[in-house]
């Protein structure tokens, strides 16, 4: 299992790689950059403005950067002189070492932009650059937009905010499906089954960008029970709403599937056979169906979740909440070069990471997988 | 006095539009220690005779009328009928008192539980987990002819063989003891040998724990050779019932006859078999309306010369034999109906495929015989090939699996012609009514979907596709062995009919030897891969050579009581294994061994180290 984890997650880093450059390729190809919007500047500003966030180099020397001395040749531009890289590895400066000046009074001192390769004697002989070289380092760069925040930080504030709505939501989401999914399938073409079923399917087709509004309506303005919006450092009156409406749709989902796969293996011969031991019902249901039943909402829940840690968007946006989407889709309209590839990456790494999860899961339930 | 009664059983089914009688009246005892075998076509109410007594029914099923008694101990008697289907105490009598085991024992075993936790989960149910849990399961294991119960025990369904799984279902019903054993097609599923192994342990546990039987089945070989008395069913009502050797030497309900009558039986290949529900195809004389490049009746058609094939074992797989084929050489002659039987993991479908091109062996060639040419199937171009393909078509197994459910009959009969692009359209309808006919289908029917048909209808309808290239070789891989009894003697009644009106030459693969020897004129017996004797069909089942023909033959249950099965020459489990067999038959590690000519086209495989 150990090994099978390990395997996974190197597998994953080609994956990260292409996800980010294509990512990072398809942005640019988009129209518009990032100073598009402000008022029209001077042009020698304007180029100097391009000049500082690198977007005057040829594009692939944005992405990625191996030029030899590359270190050197930045090192000089930081402190006014230019040593070559005996000079530097001389001096004992390490890459880390090469601190940029805050970006703002008191703010983080930014990293150097590369990452050294080094020889054996621990000496730096070639620079890793560009967009790349950061992000490997765990430096997302500098958001376009939010002037005076980097990137991280921005992800820093937001992240937390996304991540408990999302998995609330699901935990709801997964504790209410699933109950309602067994009944259901208990009661096969019964009157609470089709209940049951109709209601997921309202759940299923109804947008959030309606429940979201007609539930801050009712219970927010009219009862005037909970507040309409704003996290106020996650307070449980702050979230309920939105994490009902995050978790409605996957509630449906999750019920129907639940009920699904329950009729089927309701009807299997293993069960007939738990039955002619003469367990309880109870027992036959929760010990020998319910396990395989769960399988085919085991496969489901890894992109559910991601999709929920990162699909919240409209749900942030209409509950003023400070998560991750809303930056997505400003970074996105605004050509937030970096902000939109920092959130990226971060997506692309929570999905990759949680449906290993559900694969691991999965084959702790069914043995029959181990083997494969 | 009875451990079972039942009286005025009724049963009815609830489906879309009405309701379908199961069970209607029927009546049963069955004594201590007494096996009673519930014999009927499927449809005749058997499994739902047992489902009944278990109480566990489909959901759409009911019981109308009628009392299940049963003895539950110190003389005291339950109405089954009147429990709870989910109450307590109906549930302590399951397992405990009534105990059942299934046709399949894969599926009926739960996959994600190991089999040791299984039969323990039955001692703490019914409160017998005074002791070690875990060695009371090593000990019903092994009682049940498991060598290694402890590896058995931790292993999960899927890891164990069918006589493995089907020991384990058996341990788990009788570890609490049950006086009242319901087994439900308890050896269909199996290899012959294995078969004729779980029946010897049935028996033995029966005597031991003076064991009542209701054995439900429709194998009357099984029944001749375990059964005290038997009980015809069809459509829901008992037809016959008595002592079990009279009904099968002397059966005196017309439909009892019929029955036997439908069963292929070794050494009775003369007399045609008697289909229940006979249906006449009457065979146009021109279906072979296409010129004809086979070669002159007798000589080779297709030759195999020591071809082999190896399926890459999954890694981290327990030992599971792959299906390869080990150095197999046989021609196959033009016009005759050559039989390859083996049991489960042979080879034998493998080498159908092989046959059919559908897989490119890894060594050896095989040659394709016409218009007095060889040709290797293997350096055809895409034409070559394209003739080859309408010269060799292929029955499946699975009539429900294998005809496309959204083209009609019409159109699942003249796609090959299209493809091949053979007359015009009228005359490809004109020919789809021929194929109809000639196995004997309402030529009406055409527009329909398979949906329509039944069973026996849709392996038909596989046969009309695979003959409407007037093909020269027909490879039918098990095409009757997902069929009923009455069903089965239709069909090979139909092939055996296409067999004397056509040059065709057949390849007929399957697992059952009865059948075999009704439509083959040579056999081929295969065993891990390999060839181990090759003989024309009378001197096969005859004068068998071969330990492992040996073995099998004696497998099969007669439907003579008095020749019970041979279990010597079932050799413990060991028949199919070649480092086994004695010389000079041995056969160690690879070794392809070689076909020895022991009598006139009597070929035996010999140890070549």
């Amino acid at each position: 299992m150990i090994s099978y984890i390990i395997r996974r997650l190197i597998g994953a880093v080609p994956t990260l790689l292409i996800i980010t450059a294509v990512a990072f390729f398809m942005m640019r190809a988009a129209p518009g950059g990032p100073f598009d919007g402000e008022r029209r500047v001077p042009p020698e500003i304007e180029a100097n403005l391009r000049a500082a966030y690198d977007l005057d180099k040829p594009l692939w020397q944005q992405f990625i950067d191996v030029r030899p001395g590359l270190c050197a040749m930045r090192f000089g531009e930081l402190t006014g002189s230019r040593p070559d890289a005996d000079t530097l590895a001389a001096q004992g400066l390490k890459g880390r070492e090469l601190r940029l000046p805050p970006s703002r009074p008191g703010g983080p001192s930014q990293t150097s932009s590369f990452l050294e390769l080094r020889d054996e004697k621990n000496l730096v002989v070639r620079c890793l650059g560009g967009y790349l070289g950061k992000v490997l380092q765990g430096d997302f760069g500098p958001s376009f937009k939010n002037k005076d925040f980097t990137v991280n930080e921005l992800i820093a504030a937001g992240a937390p905010v996304s991540l408990t709505l999302g998995l609330s939501a699901i935990t709801v989401a997964l504790f209410i499906g699933m109950s309602l999914g067994i009944v259901a399938a208990l009661n096969q073409n019964r009157s609470g089954d089709y209940s049951i079923m109709t209601a997921a399917m309202v759940g299923i087709t109804i947008p959030t960008f309606v429940t979201a509004p007609l539930l801050t309506l009712f219970l927010g303005v009219y009862a005037g029970l909970l507040p309409v919006g704003g996290w106020e450092g996650g307070r449980l009156e702050n979230i309920i709403l939105p994490i009902t409406v995050l978790a409605l749709p996957q509630i449906a989902i999750i019920s129907r599937l639940t009920r699904g796969s329950m009729i089927e293996v309701m009807r299997s011969n293993y069960v007939r056979t738990a039955r002619a031991k003469g367990l309880s019902e109870f027992t036959v249901v929760t010990r020998h169906a319910l396990r395989s039943a769960l399988l085919p909402l085991v496969s489901y829940l890894g992109p559910a979740i991601a999709g929920l840690v990162t699909g919240s968007l409209v749900v942030e946006q209409i509950f003023q909440l400070p998560g991750i989407g809303r930056y997505f889709i400003n970074g996105a309209l605004n050509r937030d070069y970096t902000l939109v590839m920092g959130v990226v990456i971060l997506y692309a790494t929570l999905v990759i990471l949680l449906n290993l999860l559900a694969d691991v899961i999965y084959r702790l339930l069914d043995p029959k997988v181990r083997y494969e | 006095m009875s451990l079972l009664s039942i009286r005025g059983l009724k049963v009815e089914f609830a489906v879309p539009g009405g309701t379908i009688k199961a069970l209607d009246g029927i009546d049963l005892d069955l004594a201590p220690g007494q096996t009673l075998a519930i014999v009927g076509e499927s449809g005749s109410g058997k499994s739902a005779l047992a489902q009944s007594i278990m109480r566990i029914l489909p959901a759409n099923g009911r019981i109308v009328a009628g009392g299940i008694s049963l003895e539950v101990g110190q003389g005291r008697r339950r109405d089954l009928v009147r429990l709870n289907e989910k109450g307590a105490a109906l549930r302590r009598l399951r397992g405990a008192r009534m105990a059942m085991i299934f046709q399949e024992p894969m599926t009926s075993l739960s996959p994600v539980h190991t089999i040791g936790s299984q039969i323990a989960e039955m001692l703490s149910l019914h409160g017998l987990n005074g002791g070690d849990a875990a060695h009371s399961v090593h000990t019903i294991l092994s009682k049940m002819g498991i060598s290694d119960p402890e590896r058995v025990a931790s292993s999960y369904a899927f890891e164990l063989s069918g006589g493995q799984r089907q020991r384990a279902m058996i341990a788990m019903a009788l570890i609490c003891k049950p006086a009242l054993l319901i087994a439900d097609e308890p050896t269909t599923a199996l290899d012959v040998t294995t078969q004729a192994e779980i029946l010897a342990l049935l028996k033995d546990l029966q005597r031991e724990f003076n064991l009542a039987i209701l054995l439900i089945t429709h194998d009357l070989g099984v029944v001749a050779q375990i059964a005290d008395e038997v009980q015809v069913l069809y459509e829901g009502r008992t037809m016959e019932r008595g002592p079990a050797q009279d009904i099968l030497d002397d059966p005196r309900h017309p439909y009892t006859k019929a029955l036997i009558g439908a069963i292929p039986v070794i050494g009775r290949r003369s007399t045609r078999l008697h289909a229940l529900r006979e249906t006449k195809g009457s065979l146009p004389p021109a279906l072979h309306s296409r010129a004809n490049h086979a070669p002159p009746r007798g000589a080779p058609i297709l030759t195999l010369e020591n071809v082999s094939k190896r399926f890459a074992l999954r890694h981290g797989t327990p030992a599971h034999e792959s299906a390869a084929i080990n150095g197999v050489t046989l021609a196959l002659r033009t016009g005759e109906c050559l039989g390859i039987v083996g049991e489960s993991g042979s080879g034998k479908s493998t080498l159908a495929r092989l046959m059919l091109r559908a897989l490119e062996p890894d060594q050896g060639r095989i040659l394709f015989h016409r218009d007095g040419g060889a040709m290797p199937l293997s350096a055809m171009d895409r034409h070559a090939i394209r003739a080859f393909r309408a010269s060799i078509q292929l029955v499946f197994q699975d009539p429900y699996g294998s005809l496309d459910p959204r083209m009609t009959v019409r159109d699942t009969l003249t796609e090959p012609l299209d493809i091949h692009g053979i007359a015009t359209r009228p005359e490809r309808i004109e020919r789809a009514r021929h194929l109809m006919r000639a196995v004997g289908l309402d030529e009406r029917a055409l527009g329909r979907y398979p949906l329509a048909f039944s069973g026996g209808q849709r392996q038909r309808i596989g046969i009309a596709r695979a003959l409407a290239l007037s093909p020269e070789i027909l490879v039918l891989d098990e095409p009757v062995s997902a069929l009923d009894v009455s069903v089965q003697a239709q069909i090979l009644n139909l092939l055996r009919d296409l067999k004397d009106a056509s040059n065709l030459t057949f390849v007929f693969v399957s697992h059952n030897l009865a059948v075999i020897d009704y439509l083959a004129d040579r056999v081929a017996v295969m065993c891990r891969g390999r060839i181990v004797e090759l003989a024309p069909a009378e001197a096969l089942f005859k004068d068998a050579r071969h330990p492992y023909t040996k073995a099998l033959l004696a497998a099969i249950p007669s439907l003579d009581k008095a020749s019970r099965i041979d279990f010597s020459a079932l050799r413990g489990g060991n028949a199919s294994d070649p480092a086994a067999w004695e010389a000079p038959f041995t056969l160690l590690g690879d070794d392809q061994g070689r076909l020895v000519e022991v009598d006139q086209d009597h070929f035996t495989a010999y140890g070549t180290s």
